[in-house]
C-alpha cells in the first residue's frame, strides 16, 4: 500500500520487511501456519502494540498466498478491528485489506466487494484524520483492482461519500487520498464511467486552476493523473469535448515545471501525455508538434552540456549508488566513464521514455519525426555521462525502425535497411565500449530486437562478420570471468569456512552470456541458413565447453537456451548431423537439481517433438521416461514460482508428445499423468495450450482416456476447471470449450458425480462453476 | 542473535536490526533449515514481533493529524 503518509516507523517496517523475505525464502504454508499461531494469541492481548503488530505482520501475507481460502480468515480478523478503540490498530487493519487488495487482485475483489465497499464507505466517518486517510487509501486499491463488471452499483456510492472530503476535507492529505479514490474508480469503471465525467472534470478543472501553492503541486499532479484516468476510461469520443482545455492546461504547467527541477507534477504530466496518446491513438498525432519539440529540445540540451571530460563534477550532481563500481575506463580512448546522476539527466531519461510510448503507439504517425528523433537518440545512445540515459535510447531504436517498417513510405525497405545498418552500428560501438554490464545487456537486448523488427536482412559476410564479434566478445567475457574468479576464490574460501554455500551464479558475465545467446537466437530465427557457420561453431567450441558438469548453472543455462534455439529455429532439416547430440543434451539435464535448468531443458524436448518429426520417434519413449522424471523432483531453495514454471513445462510437454506423436507412447498411461499435474500455475503460454488441448480431448470423444471408465477424474476436472476460469490461465476459447464439457457432464450420466464433485469445492470455485453452467 | 535481540537496553535500534538481519540472510541461504525445523522458525518469528512491539511508538498529535505543508 502507498505509504505517502510516512506513518510506518523504521523499525515496523524493518520487521514486515523480515517477514515478507521469509514468507519468500521459507515458503507460506510453513510460515502462515506459525504465525497464524501467534497472531492469535497477540490479538487476545488488550495491549494495542501487540495487536497492532499482529496486524501488521498478517499485511504482508498477501503477495505469498495461492489460495483466496487461505485469505478469508485474515480479512475477517482485520475486519474485527475495524472498529477497535485505539487508532493504530485501527489504522493497520485497514493496512492489512489495503494490501491485501493490492495482492491478491482481483480475486480478493470479486470475493469481498459486496461487504468491503459498503463497510469502507461507513469507516469514511473515521475521526482520527491519519486513520481516516487510510481507509482512503484502502479504499482506492480495492477500487483500483474491482473489475469492471462489478463497478457500477458502488461508483455514484463512492463518489457521494468522497467529494465532501475532497472540497472540505480539512487536511490536505485527506484531500489528496480522496482525489487517489476518484481516479482509481475511474480507471476501474472504464466506460461505466462515462455519465460522471461531467460531475468530475469540471472539478478536477478548478482544483487546477485554484491550487497554485507551492505545496499543493502534488494535488495538481494528482488531478492531471485523474483527468488523463478519466479520459482513457470513458474513451476518445466521449473525452473530446475536454480534450482542448486538458491539453491546454497540461502544456501551461508543462511550461512551468521546467522552471522547478523537483516538482512532484513532472511525473504526472508525462504519464498523462502518455495517456492521452494512449487514449486518443493517431488522433494524438496533431498534438505532437506542440509536445515533442520541447521534450526533444530538453533531451538535446542536457547532451549539449555534458561535462567534457576533463570537467569537475559539478556540486548539484548525484552519484550513481554503486559509483565505484560503475567508474569504468573507456576502452577505446582510455578515458575515464563515470555515471551521474542530476535532475536533469533524470528528467531526459524520464523524457526519452515518454517519446518511447509515442513512438510505440503511434507507428507510422511519427514518421514526420523520425529524422529529427533519430538524430536526437542515438546522441543519447552513445552519451557518456549516464548510464541510464544509453540505456533508455537504446531501448528506443527498434521502436523506431518499426514506425518505418509500418508506414508507407515509397522508399521504406531501403530506409529500414540504411537505418537498421545506422542502428546496429552505433549499438555495437557502444557494446564494445560499454562497461557497466546492466547497460550493455541492454544495449545486446536492443541490437536483437532491432533484427528481430527487420528480419532477414544481412547477407553471408555481414553475417559472418557480426558472428565473429559475438563470439570475441563471448570470449572476453570468458577472460573476465576468470579474472574475476582469481579473486574470488580467495573469498569464497572463506565462505566455505564460515559454513556458507558459494553461490556460483553471482555473476553479471553470465547474465551477459545468456543476452547473447538470445541474440544469437534472433540470428537463428531470422537468418537461417545463413547462421549454419555459427551454428557449427556453437556446437563445436561453445556447447562442449559450457554444458561440462562442473559450470555455473547459468552456463548450463546459456548452453540450453542456444540448443533450444537452434532447436526452434533451423529445425532438423538445416542441422540434422548435431540433432541427435542436441537431443543428448536436453534429455541429459531435463533431470538436473536446478528448476530453470530443468525448465529449460524440457521446454527444448517439447520442441524436438515438434520439430523433429520423424527423428523423434526414436527417442519419443526415453523423452517422456525422463519428463515423468523431472516431475516428480520436490520443490528445493528456489522461490515457488520457479518450481512451477519447470513443472508446468514438464507437463507441457508430456502433452504436446502425447497430442504429436501418439503412435510412440503409451498414451492412456501418458494422459493420466498429464492430467494428474493439470492445471499449469505459471506459464500463461503453455498453460493456454494445455488447458486447450484437454478440452479438445473432453469434447472430441476421448473423455474416459482422461476421466476413467467411471468418471473417477470428474472431481479433479472440476478443481482444474474451477482454479482457471476468470484467470490467466485460460481465455474465451477455453471458457467456452469448458461450459460445453461442463454441461455435457451435468446432463449425462455423470451428474451425480459432478454433484458430488462440487461438494468438495470452495465457494468461491463453486461460484465459477455455476457461472459457467449458467452460459 | 536472539540474546541480542532479547535485551531491553540495548539503545541504539541498528544493533537490534542487525542480529534480525543475520538470522534473515541465513534463513535465505538455508531455507530448509528454517522449513524442517518449526520450532526454529517459531522462534525466530517471536523475536522479529517482540521487536516490532518494541519499537512501536504511541500516537502523538503529528502522526494523528498530519502537517499541513509537507510533502513527505
Amino acid at each position: 500500500m502507498e505509504s505517502r503518509e510516512g506513518t510506518e516507523y523504521s523499525g515496523e517496517r524493518y520487521g514486515c520487511e523480515i517477514i515478507n523475505r521469509l514468507a519468500e525464502c521459507v515458503g507460506q504454508q510453513q510460515l502462515l501456519k506459525t504465525l497464524a499461531e501467534l497472531v492469535q494469541q497477540m490479538l487476545a492481548s488488550s495491549d494495542w502494540r501487540f495487536k497492532y503488530t499482529a496486524l501488521m505482520s498478517l499485511s504482508q501475507l498477501g503477495e505469498h498466498i495461492n489460495d483466496l481460502n487461505d485469505i478469508v480468515p485474515v480479512a475477517e480478523t482485520a475486519v474485527r478491528h475495524f472498529k477497535d478503540p485505539h487508532p493504530k490498530t485501527r489504522w493497520a487493519a485497514y493496512h492489512v485489506i489495503g494490501m491485501l487488495a493490492e495482492d491478491c487482485h482481483p480475486e480478493f475483489q470479486i470475493r469481498f466487494h459486496e461487504t468491503l465497499i459498503p463497510t469502507l464507505i461507513q469507516s469514511l466517518n473515521e475521526p482520527v484524520p491519519r486513520v481516516l486517510c487510510h481507509v482512503l487509501n484502502c479504499l482506492s486499491n480495492f477500487m483500483e483492482s474491482l473489475p469492471e463488471e462489478h463497478t457500477p452499483p458502488y461508483i455514484e456510492m463512492v463518489l457521494t461519500s468522497i467529494f465532501p472530503i475532497l472540497k472540505d476535507g480539512k487536511v490536505r492529505l485527506m484531500r489528496e487520498c480522496s482525489l487517489a479514490v476518484l481516479s482509481a474508480t475511474a480507471e476501474a469503471a472504464k466506460t461505466n464511467f462515462k455519465p460522471y465525467a461531467d460531475k468530475c472534470v469540471p472539478f478536477l478543472f478548478e482544483i487546477l486552476k485554484t491550487h497554485t501553492q507551492k505545496e499543493q503541486k502534488q494535488m495538481r499532479g494528482q488531478a492531471i493523473e485523474t483527468l488523463t484516468i478519466i479520459g482513457s476510461s470513458i474513451e476518445k469520443e466521449a473525452f473530446a469535448k475536454y480534450l482542448p482545455d486538458v491539453v491546454q492546461i497540461l502544456l501551461s504547467i508543462m511550461n512551468d515545471v521546467s522552471l522547478d527541477d523537483a516538482d512532484p507534477q513532472r511525473s504526472y504530466l508525462i504519464a498523462g501525455w502518455q495517456r492521452i496518446c494512449i487514449t486518443l491513438g493517431e488522433d494524438f498525432i496533431p498534438y505532437l508538434d506542440v509536445i515533442l519539440p520541447p521534450t526533444l529540445k530538453l533531451v538535446e540540451i542536457v547532451l549539449n552540456n555534458a561535462p567534457k571530460e576533463e570537467e569537475e563534477i559539478s556540486e548539484y550532481a548525484v552519484s550513481d549508488d554503486n559509483f565505484g563500481k560503475r567508474n569504468r575506463k573507456d576502452k577505446a580512448n582510455e578515458t575515464v566513464r563515470q555515471n551521474l546522476n542530476t535532475f536533469d539527466h533524470e528528467e531526459v531519461e524520464i523524457a526519452i521514455s515518454m517519446i518511447q510510448v509515442f513512438v510505440t503507439e503511434l507507428k507510422k504517425g511519427y514518421i514526420p519525426y523520425v529524422e529529427k528523433t533519430t538524430e536526437i537518440i542515438l546522441r543519447a545512445v552513445s552519451y557518456k555521462v549516464n548510464n541510464n540515459i544509453r540505456e533508455k535510447a537504446a531501448g528506443c531504436l527498434p521502436a523506431l525502425l518499426e514506425v518505418v517498417k509500418d508506414s508507407t513510405h515509397e522508399m521504406k525497405d531501403q530506409v529500414v535497411l540504411k537505418l537498421a545498418h545506422m542502428f546496429l552500428n552505433s549499438l555495437w560501438k557502444e557494446v564494445e565500449k560499454e562497461y557497466d554490464p546492466e547497460t550493455l545487456i541492454m544495449q545486446i537486448s536492443s541490437f536483437k530486437n532491432c533484427i528481430d523488427v527487420c528480419g532477414r536482412f544481412m547477407n553471408k559476410q555481414e553475417l559472418e562478420e557480426l558472428s565473429s564479434k559475438i563470439l570475441l566478445l563471448l570470449s572476453e567475457s570468458d577472460k573476465r570471468k576468470t579474472e574475476k574468479n582469481k579473486y574470488k576464490n580467495l573469498e569464497d574460501e572463506d565462505d566455505e569456512l564460515a559454513g556458507y554455500e558459494v553461490d556460483p551464479d553471482d555473476d553479471d558475465e553470465e547474465d551477459l552470456h545468456i543476452a547473447l545467446a538470445e541474440l544469437m537466437g534472433i540470428l537463428f530465427k531470422t537468418h537461417k541458413e545463413l547462421t549454419l557457420p555459427l551454428a557449427g561453431v556453437v556446437y563445436t567450441q561453445i556447447l562442449s565447453k559450457v554444458l561440462q558438469p562442473g559450470l555455473s548453472d547459468k552456463m548450463h543455462k546459456f548452453g540450453l537456451f542456444l540448443i533450444d534455439d537452434m532447436v526452434d529455429y533451423l529445425g532438423y532439416e538445416l542441422i540434422p548431423d548435431i540433432w541427435p547430440h542436441l537431443a543428448e543434451a536436453l534429455i541429459k539435464f531435463a533431470t538436473d537439481k536446478t528448476a530453470y535448468i530443468r525448465q529449460a531443458s524440457v521446454f527444448g524436448i517439447g520442441l524436438l517433438a515438434q520439430r523433429g518429426k520423424e527423428y523423434f520417434k526414436g527417442i519419443a519413449e526415453v523423452c517422456v521416461q525422463k519428463v515423468a522424471e523431472s516431475l516428480k523432483i520436490p520443490k528445493g531453495n528456489e522461490v515457488e514460482k520457479i518450481y512451477n514454471f519447470s513443472v508446468d513445462n514438464s507437463v507441457a510437454t508430456l502433452g504436446k508428445i502425447m497430442q504429436l506423436h501418439p503412435e510412440k507412447v503409451n498414451v492412456p498411461v501418458l494422459a493420466k499423468l498429464w492430467f494428474s499435474h493439470l492445471p499449469l500455475k505459471a506459464d500463461i503460454p503453455e498453460g493456454l495450450g494445455q488447458h486447450e488441448l484437454l478440452m479438445d480431448i473432453l469434447l472430441s470423444g476421448n473423455a474416459s482416456m482422461i476421466l476413467g471408465d467411471n468418471g473417477e477424474g470428474i472431481g479433479h476436472l472440476l478443481k482444474i476447471i474451477a482454479q482457471i476460469t476468470d484467470s490467466k490461465m485460460s481465455n474465451d476459447s477455453i471458457k467456452q470449450k469448458m461450459t460445453k464439457v461442463l454441461k455435457g457432464l451435468v446432463e449425462g450420466p455423470t451428474q451425480k458425480l459432478v454433484e458430488q464433485g462440487v461438494m468438495g469445492l470452495s465457494e468461491l470455485q463453486k461460484q465459477r462453476i455455476r457461472g459457467l453452467l449458467k452460459v | 542473535m536472539q540474546k541480542i535481540c532479547g535485551v531491553k537496553n540495548v539503545e541504539d535500534d541498528n544493533i537490534k536490526q542487525m542480529a534480525i538481519q543475520s538470522i534473515c540472510l541465513f534463513a535465505e541461504r538455508e531455507p530448509v533449515l528454517f522449513e524442517k525445523d518449526p520450532k526454529l522458525l517459531r522462534s525466530y518469528l517471536e523475536m522479529v514481533l517482540a521487536y516490532m512491539i518494541e519499537v512501536s511508538a504511541d500516537p502523538d498529535s503529528d502522526w494523528e493529524t498530519p502537517k499541513e505543508g509537507i510533502l513527505i
